[in-house]
């Protein structure tokens, strides 16, 4: 079953789709409010636990229309990330992120993350 | 020459001064309006990203520690260096001035941007958000160094500075 829902914050946009157990979320346009800092935490939040339910292999995270994210948005992939390592060997899904390499703070924000879990991220 | 020639043929310094109320839902704005303002001068499209990673990074720090009322952003652009300084200043409390200068001497004195930045994620998968994240950012992914200066008895500047390339027709 494909199953999609979105969430909409002034001038940011997120996207989370499922099928089988396939998990894809886009992010677009402006991560910079404190409302987005809420709403991506919640989806975070939500998205660990629909993959640990679907036992999803990976998680899929398209930022290629995501124009800009602050430090404070960013954190929000940190503390997920925590999440995830906290989970049992056999639950731990990865995450993929797609990128926008002419984008200078995606290549290099997203270069430093997937150093930072490397077991887990990968970044296209 | 005339006065008019001769302004014409010096180095053209955008620079910018603006004070505005310390709302983080400006920070945004006032970040567009500084990308929009030096993509006339830089050639460097990486380094144009680099500026508004650092103009909001310290514009939203500046804006969460502001006590006055008010949150100061100065630029200046060198067009014959090619160096571009971020300053801003508040009066933050005494508390936060103790964390934003400790945070500042522990980034100046890490010898690996990168295993700096680490470090600071690492720190905040655990704890409450704070400035260390911000600035880490400025640092090592913006390629900005940081340094402060006092304004007074608790005013503080906080000044970030890079070399980007800039267009030589702005420049001459």
């Amino acid at each position: 079953m494909n199953q999609e829902s979105e969430v909409k914050t002034g001038r940011f946009v997120a996207g989370m789709s499922e099928e089988s157990s396939q998990l894809a979320i886009r992010l677009g346009g402006h991560a910079d409010m404190p409302e987005v800092v809420d709403a991506l935490s919640a989806l975070w939040m939500r998205v660990h636990a629909r993959a640990l339910d679907l036992k999803a292999p990976v998680v899929t995270v398209d930022l290629r229309t995501l124009e800009f994210m602050s430090s404070s948005c960013f954190r929000t992939f940190v503390v997920w990330l925590s999440h995830l390592a906290q989970a049992k060997d056999g639950e731990r899904y990865r995450v993929r992120f797609l990128s926008d390499a002419t984008r200078y703070w995606q290549r290099k924000g997203l270069q430093v993350l997937s150093a930072f879990a490397r077991d887990v991220v990968t970044v296209e | 020459m005339s006065q008019e020639a001769s302004q014409q043929s010096a180095p053209f310094k955008a620079f910018l001064d603006l004070t505005f109320a310390p709302s983080l839902r400006l920070v945004p704005v006032v970040r567009e309006f500084v990308t929009k303002f030096y993509a006339k001068m830089f050639v460097d499209q990486d380094g144009l990203s680099r500026l508004e990673v650092t103009a909001h990074e310290l514009l939203e720090n500046a804006v969460k520690n502001s006590t006055d009322g008010a949150t100061r952003l100065q630029i200046d652009y060198d067009p014959v260096r090619w160096i571009v300084t971020v300053r801003t200043l508040n009066y933050p409390t005494t508390d936060n001035l103790d964390i934003l200068q400790q945070n500042i001497h522990d980034l100046q004195t890490s010898s690996n941007a990168d295993a700096y930045y680490q470090q600071i994620l690492a720190r905040n998968m655990v704890a409450p958000e704070g400035s260390d994240l911000g600035l880490a950012r400025v640092w090592a992914e913006a390629g900005f160094t940081i340094r402060t200066e006092m304004e007074g008895v608790s005013g503080v500047w906080v000044i970030a500075e890079s070399r980007i390339r800039g267009r030589a027709e702005v420049a001459s």
